[in-house]
């Protein structure tokens, strides 16, 4: 085994523990807002894993770079899609977004 | 197998506690549970293009997360009050 594959098998390890950790998060959390707090790192941390596995393997290659992209649109849509949620998890308990006194 | 395979499949089965919350928990909760499976959806196509040394398979997570986003926002937006 080379110290690329070592590298890589590690990382895509990583990537797999940390969903697993999230998706604990989502079965043990009871409210859409403790599950949207368990499960942001899935959004960031995997991306991130497989994509620097794939730069491993591939080097930076039109493959690689198709991977970044796809990473980085994870990374970025992730917490967006989890504020959008939250605040529709709000408005449909409560009416509004605002706060009341 | 490869590693990259083995990792696809170590991610498939986290489609099993999504679809368990996805139909046990409420509207929104349901909601969340999607969206973890969109992510792991595109994650297990990204290392099934890789495994399977098929390079043009690529398009298919960067189609899918580009539309994931939308369809996302789509659901937060009816559920937030008309579903």
């Amino acid at each position: 085994m080379t110290i690329s594959s070592l590298i890589v098998a590690i990382l895509l390890i990583m990537a797999v523990a940390v969903e697993w950790l999230c998706l604990f998060g989502l079965l043990v959390m009871r409210n859409p807002y403790d599950r949207l707090h368990a499960i942001a790192p899935a959004s960031i941390l995997p991306p991130l894993f497989v994509a620097a596995a794939v730069l491993v393997a591939n080097g930076f290659s039109a493959s690689g770079f198709k991977v970044i992209a796809v990473a980085l649109v994870l990374i970025v849509s992730g917490p967006l899609l989890t504020h959008a949620i939250a605040r529709a998890a709000r408005i449909r308990e409560t009416g509004e977004i605002a706060l009341r006194d | 197998m490869n590693i990259w395979l083995w990792s696809a499949l170590g991610l498939v089965l986290g489609f099993v506690p999504c679809g368990w919350v996805i139909t046990r928990a409420r509207m929104m909760g349901s909601l969340v549970a999607l969206q973890m499976a969109a992510g792991i959806c595109t994650l297990v196509l990204l290392l099934i293009a890789q495994g399977l040394h098929r390079p043009s398979f690529l398009d298919i997570p960067l189609a899918f997360v580009l539309l994931t986003y939308p369809a996302t926002l789509l659901f937060a937006h009816f559920f937030e009050r008309w579903l």
